[in-house]
């Protein structure tokens, strides 16, 4: 139940602007880690702001995407929801520089997988991956455990999908719509498009799910209001009503404002990533190795 | 002294050594043979005395004095209800007089003096000291668990050092084997001197350490018991209930923090199910019903709808 959650207690936040005053942080702590000896110059020029590292985790997002599409066997959306969750949860505490996503986001996706009972092996999952699948197991399993610390072990991620099923159900039986899974297409690409959103960080599943079912509603000039204040809310929920209508607004503003496209400044920006990453968390570098050394023998 | 003897057959150990011996309450000896033969039917008189006996009554005779064997087993009985120890005396004196009163009472059975009085003061005394006679009884049998529990494990712990040493003197052996295997090799293949070979051989046999009494094996945990401390074998005979304020079943009630939300008995007539599939057999026999997936689906959507985290204007 989502009202009992941890995902409700940690991480839904208030707006969007706590959610960028968090990833500003996150910016910052690794700017004045890496960059103390620099100028103010040197610094901007040298490392990502928050707005580039959110392109950069919006563009691997994505990619993530594609991946799971091709992915064998085939996953169901849910498990990509999930990691897509984890993700966004990573980068609100992590800058994009101190780890880079393209690792982060097959480790979420593999522990996705566990979580929701979509039970594929490492080797299997490996074997999805183009390039060098040696070393990606290695990423995955040096990664998974800090991932989990780092989502606080807070694995159980709630998802619109099943609500979205409820209130399908409950329209077909209270109201007197004809044929309401005509609206099915419209609630899937309006869900997949908040998937990219940070609504999962901000609404309860519930509420997604409402917004997307009236918004599908409107595209196939059919009227909900009513269901919602007559039979949805009731005569006990009407001083809800104007709250929830609120929340609906702000869900579809957030599905309006998808659109940008970044893939241009993509290359760009991940030139000037692979120069400014911090070096000890990259598993090609000399300094990471040397790093692992040292945890070896001072665990000897 | 007279020859331990069979009172029906009257065959001794001395005519017979295979025989085995057994005794009855009345102190009569009777060989195995005998007692097959006389107790046919589970019980008759002894041949002697003619004290009415049941066959399994019989025991097996440890003593060549069949009166001792008797003793021993009217004492085992008695002591059965006299349980009582030092410690349940306040002073040695008390405990002393009871002591002798055991030694009468035991005496009396045993050589036939007032039996029926002796067996009204045995039944008074059990009924006026019932619970301390419980009480030692469970008492003793711990103690005698801990004891077999101490005497199980010194023979796990001697089998392990004993497999140890045998598994020592196999090794040696092989080495040794070996060895001369080597030697036998090298003398058909080598073109050096004969007698070097066999020389330097000879030296590494000595070279194979003499066996030593290792004194570190320490035989491996063996696990006999529950995490809790039962054993794996073992009636649980002293199973504690514990008192305390009984389960009372409370109903679940959800936190939804939205709408109401039909309960699980009302789906039906209020038509939910109409639009959803029904249960295979399968889902039934594993005890799946599909109403509670229907539940549910409408709980996930009613939740936290009015989330008020959300609701800044």
């Amino acid at each position: 139940m989502f009202p009992t959650s941890t995902q409700k207690k940690n991480w839904i936040f208030k707006d969007e602007s706590d959610l960028n005053a968090l990833r500003e942080d996150a910016n910052q702590q690794f700017i004045n880690r890496f960059g103390s000896h620099m100028s103010p110059e040197e610094r901007n020029t040298f490392f990502l702001d928050v707005n580039e590292e959110h392109i950069i985790q919006k563009c691997h997002e994505y990619i993530l995407r594609d991946f799971c599409h091709k992915f064998q066997p085939p996953m169901p959306k849910y498990v990509f929801a999930t990691a897509l969750n984890y993700l966004k949860r990573f980068y609100l505490y992590n800058s994009v520089m101190d780890y880079h996503p393209k690792e982060i986001m097959v480790t979420c996706l593999f522990l996705a997988c566990k979580v929701d009972e979509f039970n594929v092996s490492l080797a299997q999952f490996v074997a999805n991956i183009k390039g060098n699948q040696s070393r990606a197991t290695t990423v995955i399993l040096n990664n998974e455990l800090f991932l989990m610390e780092q989502v606080k072990y807070n694995l159980k991620v709630h998802h619109p999908f099943k609500a979205i099923e409820g209130f399908l159900l409950d329209i077909k039986t209270r109201t007197r719509m004809s044929d309401p899974e005509r609206m099915r297409s419209h609630i899937d690409s309006f869900i997949d498009k908040l998937l990219f959103t940070d609504a999962c960080l901000l609404f309860a599943p519930s509420q997604l799910a409402l917004a997307a079912v009236l918004h599908s509603a409107s595209q196939i000039k059919e009227n909900l209001d009513s269901y919602v204040t007559d039979l949805l809310l009731g005569d006990t929920g009407s001083e809800h009503l104007k709250d929830l209508i609120e929340v609906v607004r702000r869900i579809r503003i957030l599905h309006v404002r998808v659109a940008d496209d970044h893939t241009k400044e993509l290359s760009r920006i991940s030139k000037k990533l692979d120069k400014c990453r911090n070096q000890e968390n990259n598993p090609f570098s000399d300094k990471y190795k040397d790093r692992i050394q040292e945890a070896l023998n001072n665990s000897m | 002294m007279e020859e331990l003897a069979c009172v029906r057959c009257m065959s001794s150990k001395f005519r017979n050594p295979n025989l085995v011996f057994s005794f009855n309450i009345c102190g009569h000896t009777m060989c195995a043979n005998c007692i097959e033969v006389a107790f046919v039917k589970g019980s008759g008189p002894c041949p002697k005395c003619l004290i009415p006996l049941r066959r399994n009554g019989f025991k097996l005779q440890q003593f060549e004095d069949a009166s001792v064997d008797v003793e021993v087993e009217t004492r085992k009985r008695v002591l059965l209800d006299y349980n009582k120890t030092e410690d349940d005396f306040d002073n040695i004196d008390d405990y002393n007089d009871y002591l002798v009163e055991i030694e009468d009472i035991i005496y009396n059975l045993v050589k036939n003096i007032n039996v029926a009085e002796t067996r009204e003061r045995i039944e008074l005394y059990k009924k006026q000291n019932k619970d301390i006679i419980m009480r030692n009884r469970m008492k003793l049998k711990r103690e005698e668990q801990a004891l077999d529990e101490l005497i199980e494990e010194e023979k796990m712990h001697s089998q392990y050092k004993r497999d140890e040493i045998l598994r020592d003197e196999a090794e040696q052996r092989n080495k040794k084997l070996r060895v001369d295997a080597e030697l036998i090799d090298s003398l058909a293949c080598s073109n050096s001197d004969a007698k070097d070979i066999v020389n330097t051989y000879v030296h590494k046999k000595e070279e194979i350490p003499v066996l030593k009494p290792k004194s570190i094996s320490k035989p491996p945990i063996n696990f006999t018991k529950f995490s809790t401390g039962v054993k794996f074998n073992q009636p649980s005979l002293s199973i504690q209930i514990k008192e305390g304020p009984l389960f009372k079943y409370e109903p679940v009630s959800h936190q939804l923090n939205g709408p109401s939300c039909p309960e699980i008995s009302q789906l039906e007539s209020l038509g939910y199910l109409k639009y959803i599939r029904e249960e295979n057999p399968q889902e039934i026999a594993g005890g799946f019903l599909i109403k509670t997936s229907c539940l549910h689906y409408i709980q996930e959507c009613v939740s936290a709808l009015y989330e008020r985290k959300t609701g800044k204007v």
